[in-house]
C-alpha cells in the first residue's frame, strides 16, 4: 500500500514539475533570449525590390560591365552573364542577366533569374521572367508573365494579357493594357488602357470639411455635401454628387457616374465606381474595389493609394496617381 | 443558511465570469490563427500627410533622452526644412532635477523642429504635462512616446496614416520589450506583451471591437481631447480613460501591429508590483467613471459593448477571483462544496483553467507562433507565478481605486524606474 502511495506522490510531483522543465532548460541555454527583431531602418518603399536588387548588384562597386561572366553576391553567390551578344536563337537564360545595351530578344524567352538592363529593354510577347530592373524605359510584350517583380526607372509599358504576380513599378509613368492581372502597381502616374481623359480632370469644389456626419446614407444627384461622413450601412453618391471630405462606410459603397469624393475613402465591404468618378485622396477597402471606365484616383504631383483586400478591378481609361495594392487579384477589364 | 446560499451563488457567478473571459480569449486566439485578417491601412502610401506633434513627457530622463530624440530625428517624416516641415518634437521636461533640461535645450539649439517645454509649476505627471504641451502643439495629430522608447524610422508614418480614416480618433502601435535578456521577469513580461498585442489587440481590431490606446507608441486627434477638457489629471490611467472617452462618443481606436517600437520592461519584481498596482488603480478608476456611460452609449453595437465591458472590468477580475478562491475555501471547510454534480463539474474545471491558467496561455502561445519565436514558448508555465503575483497587487490597486472614488483622493503620478544606462539598448 505504501508503495502505491509513494508512486502516486512521485507521479504527482512529476506532473507538477515536468511542465517547468523545458522552460528551465531554455532559461539555462538562452536559445531564444534576444528581443524580437524590429527593423529600425524600415521605411515603406513601393519600389523596394528593385532598389534592394540594384543596391546588392551595384553597391559593392565590384560589377564589371566588360566581363562576360562573373560571380556576384546577392542572397547567395550567383553567376551574372553579360548578354549583349546573345547567342542566335537563345531563348532560355538560367543565370542572372545583365544587358548593357538594348537587346533583341525572341518571343517566348524564359529568364529564370533576375535581369538588369542599363538602357531601354523590350520583352517580346509571351516572355516569362522572374524579375527585371531597368534603368530607362521598359516594355513588356503581350501575354508575358512576371513571377516576382519588374521595375523601370522611367516608363514601363505593359501590353495586353500580362500576368504580374507580385509587383510592377516605374519611377515616372506606368502604362498597362487590358486583360492584365496584378497585385501591386506603383508609379507617380499609372494610366490604365490609355488613362483618363485629361479634359475630364479634377475640378475641386469649395466646401467645408469640418465636422463628422453619421446620419447620412446618400448624396442626391448633383448635390455637394461638405464634411466627413461615417455611414454604418450602405452609402450611395448619386450621379454627379460630390462629397467634399472623407468617407467611412461599413456597408457597400456605390459611386454613380460622375460623382466625386474630395477626400479619402474607407470601406469595410465592396466599393463600386460606375465610371467617370474621381477620388482625390486614397481609397481603402476590406472588400473589393470595382471601378468603371474613366475613373481618376489621386491627383497630380501627389502619391495616393488604391488598396483593397479582396481584389481590384479597373476598366479602361483610368488613371491612378500612386500606388495600387490588393491581397486578392487585381485585374483590368 | 443565507450566508451559505450567497457564498454558493458568488462561487457560481465567479465560475461563469471566468468562463466568459475564457471564451473571449479563445475567440481572439481562433481569430488570429484561422480567420481572415483585416488588411492594415498602414499599406496606404500617401504624400498628403498631416502635421504631427510628437510629445515626450520626461521626468529625470537624462539617461534615455538622447535615445528617443535621436531616433525621432532619423524618422522618415519631413522635419528638416521650414517650408516642408510636417513634424515637431515636443519633449516635456516635467519637474526634472537631473540634466534633462540641459540636454533638451542643447537639442533645441541644434534642431529647429525640437520645441521643449520646461514645467516647474502646476500639476505634476504625464496627463498634466500632455495637457500643457497640447496647448502650444502645432499639429492636429498628437503622437506620444515615453522617454525610454526607440521609434524606428518608419514608425510615425505607420501610426499617422490611420488618421486618414475620418472615424479614427486614436491609434495604438505595438510595444516590444528590448531588455529580454535581463532576467526571468523581463522574459515573462515579453511573453505577456506578445500575447497582449500580437493576439489580443490585433483580434479586437480584426473583429471591429475595441483595441486599447496604451498611452505611448500611439496617437490621437488633438481637438477631440482638448474639446473635452484635455486629459484628466486625477486619473492614473489616462490612456484607458482616453480609450473609453473616444469609444463612448463614437470614435474608433485602431491598432497598428506593424507600428512596432522597443520599450524597457521593469527588471525588478518590486517595480513591476508598483507598476501593475498603479495600472490596476488607474484602470479601475476609469471603470467606476465609465461603466454607466458604456452601457448607455448609442455608438457601440452589442458585441462591441460586451467586449468593451469585459476590457473595462479586466482589472476587477483578479479581485473577483481572489474572493472566489477564498469563498471556495470557506465552502470547502464548511462542507458545502456540493454545489453541482454530473457533467456540470466540467464547467468548474473549465473555470479553473481560464483566467489564471490556460486562457491567456492560448494568446501568448499563439503570439509566439506568429512571431516565429518558438523556444521562449517553453517559459509559458512560469506565467502562473505572475498570475498569483498580479492577483495580490492588482487587488491592492483595486481597493486603492475604491478609496480614491469614495474620498475623492487625488492620485499622484509615479514614474517607472529606468534601467538603461544610456544608449538605445537595441
Amino acid at each position: 500500500m505504501s508503495i502505491y502511495i509513494g508512486l502516486c506522490m512521485l507521479l504527482f510531483v512529476l506532473m507538477m514539475v515536468l511542465p517547468f522543465v523545458p522552460g528551465w532548460l531554455e532559461m539555462r541555454r538562452k536559445k531564444d533570449v534576444r528581443h524580437l527583431y524590429i527593423n529600425g531602418d524600415f521605411v515603406r518603399n513601393p519600389r523596394y525590390f528593385s532598389t534592394s536588387f540594384k543596391q546588392k548588384l551595384l553597391g559593392t562597386g565590384s560589377l564589371s560591365i566588360l566581363k562576360e561572366e562573373q560571380e556576384v553576391m546577392l542572397s547567395k553567390k550567383e553567376i551574372l552573364i553579360q548578354a549583349d551578344k546573345l547567342t542566335a536563337g537563345q531563348k532560355k537564360f538560367e543565370n542572372l542577366v545583365f544587358f548593357n545595351q538594348q537587346p533583341e530578344l525572341l518571343p517566348g524567352s524564359v529568364f529564370h533569374k533576375e535581369i538588369y538592363a542599363r538602357q531601354n529593354i523590350q520583352f517580346p510577347e509571351e516572355t516569362l521572367l522572374r524579375a527585371a530592373a531597368c534603368e530607362e524605359n521598359c516594355r513588356l510584350g503581350k501575354s508575358s508573365r512576371v513571377i516576382r517583380w519588374i521595375d523601370a526607372e522611367r516608363q514601363m509599358e505593359i501590353a495586353e494579357n500580362c500576368q504580374l504576380d507580385l509587383s510592377a513599378t516605374a519611377g515616372e509613368h506606368l502604362l498597362i493594357a487590358s486583360g492584365c492581372r496584378f497585385r501591386r502597381l506603383y508609379a507617380p502616374m499609372i494610366d490604365i488602357q490609355g488613362g483618363a481623359s485629361r479634359l475630364q480632370q479634377m475640378m475641386e469644389i469649395a466646401g467645408t470639411q469640418d465636422g463628422l456626419q453619421r446620419d447620412v446614407n446618400h448624396i442626391e444627384a448633383g448635390q455637394v455635401l461638405g464634411g466627413n461622413v461615417v455611414a454604418k450601412g450602405d452609402f450611395t453618391l448619386h450621379e454627379g454628387a460630390v462629397l467634399v471630405g472623407s468617407l467611412k462606410v461599413y456597408g457597400d459603397l456605390l459611386l454613380e457616374e460622375g460623382s466625386q469624393i474630395q477626400g479619402n475613402v474607407f470601406g469595410e465591404k465592396r466599393i463600386r465606381l460606375l465610371g467617370g468618378n474621381w477620388i482625390r485622396g486614397s481609397i481603402f477597402s476590406q472588400g473589393r474595389i470595382e471601378a468603371g471606365p474613366g475613373c481618376i484616383f489621386g491627383h497630380a504631383d501627389a502619391v495616393e493609394s488604391v488598396v483593397a483586400r479582396n481584389g481590384i478591378v479597373f476598366s479602361s481609361h483610368t488613371t491612378v496617381y500612386g500606388f495600387v495594392l490588393t491581397e486578392g487579384e487585381g485585374s483590368i477589364l | 443558511m443565507v450566508i451559505i446560499f450567497f457564498m454558493k451563488l458568488y462561487f457560481v457567478i465567479t465560475v461563469l465570469v471566468m468562463l466568459a473571459y475564457a471564451v473571449r480569449h479563445t475567440v481572439f486566439t481562433y481569430n488570429r490563427l484561422y480567420q481572415p485578417q483585416k488588411m492594415y491601412c498602414q499599406d496606404i502610401l500617401s504624400s498628403d500627410i498631416p502635421f504631427v506633434s510628437v510629445l515626450i513627457p520626461m521626468h529625470n530622463e537624462e539617461l534615455v533622452a538622447h535615445g528617443v530624440l535621436d531616433a525621432l530625428l532619423r524618422c522618415d517624416y519631413p522635419a528638416d526644412t521650414e517650408g516642408n516641415r510636417k513634424m515637431e518634437i515636443v519633449p516635456i521636461n516635467d519637474f526634472s532635477e537631473d540634466k534633462t533640461r540641459e540636454i533638451l535645450d542643447t537639442y533645441a539649439a541644434k534642431y529647429d523642429c525640437i520645441h521643449p517645454i520646461h514645467r516647474y509649476s502646476g500639476d505634476r505627471g504625464k496627463p498634466a504635462a500632455l495637457n500643457e504641451a497640447m496647448k502650444s502643439a502645432k499639429g492636429q495629430i498628437i503622437v506620444v512616446f515615453d522617454a525610454d522608447y526607440i521609434p524606428a524610422r518608419g514608425l510615425l508614418r505607420e501610426l499617422v496614416v490611420s488618421f486618414m480614416d475620418p472615424e479614427v480618433g486614436a491609434v495604438m502601435g505595438r510595444v516590444i520589450p528590448v531588455n529580454t535578456e535581463a532576467n526571468i521577469l523581463t522574459r515573462l513580461l515579453d511573453l505577456e506583451r506578445s500575447g497582449g498585442y500580437q493576439v489580443d489587440q490585433q483580434a479586437r481590431y480584426n473583429l471591429n471591437l475595441l483595441p486599447q490606446y496604451g498611452g505611448t507608441v500611439g496617437g490621437f486627434r488633438k481637438d477631440l481631447i482638448l474639446a473635452t477638457g484635455g486629459f484628466k489629471v486625477d486619473i492614473l490611467a489616462e490612456d484607458t480613460e482616453l480609450t473609453y472617452r473616444l469609444a463612448c462618443s463614437g470614435w474608433k481606436i485602431v491598432y497598428a501591429n506593424t507600428a512596432e517600437c522597443y520599450e524597457e520592461a521593469p527588471e525588478t519584481w518590486e517595480i513591476r508590483a508598483r507598476q501593475i498596482r498603479r495600472w490596476a488603480r488607474g484602470h479601475n478608476e476609469v471603470m467606476f467613471r465609465y461603466f454607466g456611460t458604456l452601457l448607455s452609449t448609442k455608438y457601440l453595437r452589442p458585441l462591441q459593448r460586451i467586449d468593451a465591458l469585459m476590457l473595462l472590468t479586466i482589472y476587477l477580475m483578479p479581485v473577483v477571483l481572489l474572493l472566489g478562491l477564498l469563498d471556495s475555501l470557506g465552502l470547502f471547510f464548511l462542507g458545502e462544496m456540493d454545489i453541482i454534480d454530473g457533467w456540470w463539474v466540467l464547467l468548474f474545471i473549465g473555470a479553473y483553467n481560464t483566467f489564471g491558467n490556460f486562457a491567456p496561455f492560448f494568446e501568448v502561445g499563439t503570439a509566439n507562433i506568429l512571431d516565429a519565436s518558438r523556444q521562449r514558448m517553453f517559459l509559458l508555465p512560469y506565467l502562473s507565478f505572475n498570475f498569483y503575483f498580479y492577483l495580490w497587487f492588482i487587488t491592492q490597486g483595486f481597493f486603492e481605486s475604491v478609496v480614491d472614488v469614495l474620498t475623492k483622493r487625488k492620485a499622484s503620478w509615479q514614474k517607472t524606474v529606468r534601467f538603461r544606462q544610456g544608449g538605445t539598448g537595441v
